[in-house]
């Protein structure tokens, strides 16, 4: 049957086969063609194209809202009257988005450093973006995958401005177009820089600081207590409530709350230096110098020398096997000023856990050779 | 005449035989170099010595330095940590460097006291340095000591502020030298030895400081031995001399082997090393902070808060789909952050009201309440799905801090650790944006999973309910 096929019966099925060049194939060639041949130059043809995109894959765009902003903090001082600039890099590390971007103020929302939003309270006149393509605030403009985008933001103050601090996050809001077609939520990716600015006419405003809260966490000496005089043993040694009992073999931490009792931010240098029994200095723990914000409390850190996977927040010593009377001084000076603060602290270090299990183990040795 | 003749011929035979005898067989010289011999400094950082130019202020922590006339005529050879004195002849303080800012500028961590500001005032870094000599001996000497010369500098080497030309003598004492052990001798004099004594001292000339160490009995020739000076206190090194910046100021140091103490310690062997100071290299390279934030899509089946995910989601929504009566249905989402910010960072969430129907404020599905306790500010188990609502929980891959997880069971009203939960704050409510995960320092790609749950009962109105969360992510400040 398959001889009796006549190619030329068939439209559309071997028409890249001219007839000269028909002509000069073998005759069962040219019978085989329509059907056979069609599914053959099919399947390479597929092949062909499966292929090359097997080896020549386009670039792929993983389903993501990301962005990145530098830098993540501005800190300046500013005359009333005066203006600085400063550039800031926004990249688009996803798929491609709408920005959106506005300014507002914050107040600190813990003594960690983080930040709680509020509406904006300058003036939106003190704020504009220079690019000559932006508006000022609030504007909106595109950014493509992968395409970073620099913005000129001046601050321009009054020169009637009142001296004062004023804390801002200058905010970033990724607005890629989302459906959902039913129930659902939208939602967006917000990065923001802070802004921490300082509006002085000498550029030297008065610092001042107190240190909230000072002390060795953990237990504390417990104070036996009877029913007629609850702090006799207080008492008796003046000021052994206040002091902190710690195990040997426990790490010792301390928390350091500061607070900035003047009208503008400072950084907080200083450290802890702790002495022994005997008076000597023993260790002294560098801080992390930290803004505190006007008006507020933060919980002070040791200074990060390394990169860390863990949280570090908190201040820790660790010695190999502390035993006795300790003291510690902490000492902090707001940057730029001489008001410097200290509080010192007493701690007793003693392995009363192990003392205690080894009394347990004498106690029932004890009774267990009485019962014998 | 022939008798005068002959005499005169036998003379000059005998004259020219003994010459020819002591040019054959020369007398042992007395004196030779100690070989094998060197001083190692354990700094060999110039010191900085510079003063102040006119323009520094009280209160400021900008220090502005001189160019020119000083030894150290830059910010060359200062580091951040270094700690610097500045003052005058009357009043000074020590303060630490905290930036070089260019060739005349650099910062410092507190602020310039009264005093300390005025035009030509001092600013001193000095480096101290131990000298570990080593060298051995050429001669046998019998109760003979070993002295080393370092050069003192011409005036004022003794006042602990380093000099352009030699070492300050620091107020050294022999406490802080450790002398010789060993070399054959029968013992090394620890009754009036070692000395150090400052240049122009008792049996000290101008010029250098000398270190003694004396010993007993007679010390084996070509024998090692080593002398360190420089204890708890050591000598300072010399600021700049004068030669161009990143040139090295060479110094001779003089090691003697002397004599009997009967003699009067007679130099009898001497070598001299030349040791060299320089400034060290600042190498520095910035690196700007970023903070970057990511959101990125869950699939179906995907185990996120310990579950399996209903519904995948986009880095942009949620989309719970039709949903079924008293019936959980759970997705997820992946935060991502990364920031080389030194504090870290913070993320938070809002949301913009609760799920309202077409986006409206009324009918709304609600924000659950878990077992009965749950708010915004506080977790509470939900498991029961009759219990209906909105809320969301979390799942901690590698953040460094997490407020509270899906598997808590203790903090808020959590007990079950089963799933424990939060509402989403509203901005209509108005609620502020609550902190769900962040860092104290650096981070690299940290991320948690953010899990959506929601139920409804049998009365929830039908249609499309929509809300908007907004998640912001901030560098701490």
């Amino acid at each position: 049957m398959k001889n009796s096929i006549n190619p030329q019966k068939t439209p559309g099925v071997g028409t890249s086969f001219t007839p000269g060049v028909e002509s000069l194939k073998p005759r069962w060639f040219g019978t085989l063609r329509p059907r056979w041949l069609r599914t053959f130059r099919y399947l390479v043809r597929n092949l062909v194209i499966l292929t090359l995109f097997l080896l020549l894959p386009t670039p792929a765009h993983a389903q993501t809202t990301s962005l990145s902003i530098w830098p993540p903090l501005l800190q300046a001082t500013i005359q009333p009257g005066k203006a600085i600039t400063q550039v800031y890099r926004l990249k688009n590390l996803g798929d491609d988005t709408t920005i959106t971007t506005a300014l507002k103020s914050f107040t600190p929302s813990d003594e960690l450093g983080h930040v709680k939003l509020l509406g904006s309270e300058l003036s939106p006149s003190f704020f504009s973006f220079q690019n000559a393509d932006i508006d000022s605030f609030p504007t909106t403009f595109p950014l493509k995958a992968g395409q970073t985008q620099e913005l000129v933001l001046k601050i321009k103050i009054p020169a009637n401005q009142p001296e004062a601090d004023h804390y801002l996050t200058l905010l970033f809001e990724s607005n890629t177009t989302g459906l959902i077609g039913g129930t659902g939520t939208t939602n967006q990716a917000t990065i923001g820089s802070n802004i921490l600015l300082t509006i002085s006419n000498d550029g030297q405003p008065l610092k001042s600081a107190k240190i909230e809260e000072f002390k060795v966490e953990g237990s504390e000496l417990p104070v036996p207590r009877t029913r007629d005089d609850p702090r006799r043993m207080s008492r008796l040694v003046p000021n052994l409530s206040k002091i902190g009992l710690l195990d040997s073999f426990s790490p010792i931490s301390f928390l350091l709350r500061v607070k900035n009792t003047g009208t503008t931010l400072f950084k907080a240098i200083g450290q802890i230096e702790i002495t022994n029994t005997f008076k000597k200095t023993v260790a002294t723990l560098p801080l992390r110098e930290d803004n505190i914000l006007a008006g507020s409390i933060r919980s002070l850190t040791s200074e990060v020398k390394e990169v860390h996977t863990s949280e570090v927040d908190g201040i820790s010593w660790s010695p190999t096997f502390p035993i006795g009377l300790y003291s510690a001084t902490a000492t902090i000076t707001p940057q730029d000023s001489t008001n410097t603060i200290t509080s010192t602290i007493t701690f007793l270090v003693l392995p009363y856990k192990a003392l205690l299990f080894i009394f347990l183990i004498f106690v029932l040795f004890r009774l267990t050779k009485r019962k014998k | 005449m022939k008798r005068l003749l002959a005499k005169l011929a036998i003379i000059s035979i005998l004259v020219t035989s003994t010459q020819s005898f002591f040019l054959i067989s020369p007398p042992t010289l007395d004196s030779a170099n100690l070989t094998s011999a060197k001083d190692t400094l354990s700094s060999s950082r110039l010191s900085y010595y510079n003063a102040l130019s006119a323009g520094n202020t009280v209160g400021s922590t900008l220090v502005q330095v001189k160019t020119s006339g000083m030894p150290s005529d830059s910010t060359a050879n200062l580091f951040t940590g270094d700690s610097v004195w500045i003052g005058n002849s009357i009043t000074g303080t020590n303060y630490t460097v905290d930036d070089i800012l260019d060739t005349d500028e650099f910062q410092i961590t507190s602020a310039l006291g009264s005093g300390d500001t005025e035009e030509d005032d001092l600013v001193i870094a000095t480096r101290s340095a131990t000298h570990t000599l080593t060298f051995t001996t050429a001669t046998a000497i019998q109760n003979g000591a070993i002295r080393i010369l370092i050069p003192s500098g011409a005036n004022a080497n003794t006042d602990g502020i380093p000099n352009h030309d030699g070492f300050d003598f620091n107020g050294m004492t022999a406490s802080d030298l450790t002398q010789p052990t060993g070399g054959g001798v029968t013992s090394w004099d620890t009754t009036n030895a070692p000395t150090a004594t400052a240049s122009g001292g008792t049996h000290c000339t101008a010029g250098n400081h000398c270190f003694e160490a004396r010993y007993n009995g007679t010390n084996t020739a070509a024998t090692a031995l080593t002398f360190v000076i420089g204890g708890t206190n050591k000598l300072i090194n010399p600021a700049k001399s004068g030669s161009t910046e990143g040139s090295a100021d060479t110094y001779t140091v003089t090691i003697q082997h002397l004599g009997s103490q009967t003699d009067g310690y007679p130099v009898v062997d001497s070598t001299t090393v030349k040791i060299a100071v320089v400034e060290s290299v600042r190498v520095t390279a910035t690196v700007d902070p970023t903070i970057t934030f990511a959101v990125t899509a869950v699939g179906i089946g995907t185990t996120a808060c310990g579950n399996p995910v209903d519904v995948a989601s986009t880095p942009t929504t949620i989309p719970f789909g039709t949903l079924s009566l008293n019936t959980f249905t759970d997705l997820a989402q992946t935060l991502t952050i990364s920031t080389n910010a030194d504090d870290g960072y913070a993320v938070t969430v809002l949301e913009n009201d609760q799920l309202g129907k077409d986006g409206g404020t009324d009918p709304l599905i609600i924000d659950a309440i878990g077992a009965g306790a749950m708010t915004d500010d506080l977790q509470d188990d939900w498991h029961t799905n009759t219990q209906n609502g909105f809320a969301y929980s979390l799942d901690n891959d590698d953040a460094a801090s997490i407020d509270f997880q899906y598997s808590d069971s203790s903090g808020g009203s959590c007990v079950t650790g089963t799933f424990c939960a939060k509402q989403f704050p509203a901005n209509a409510d108005p609620d502020t944006a609550e902190r769900i995960f962040y860092s104290g320092t650096v981070a690299d790609a940290e991320n948690a999973y953010i899990c959506y749950r929601i139920s409804i009962g049998a009365t929830q109105e039908a249609g499309d309910y929509e809300n908007n969360i907004t998640y912001t992510a901030t560098a701490t400040f």
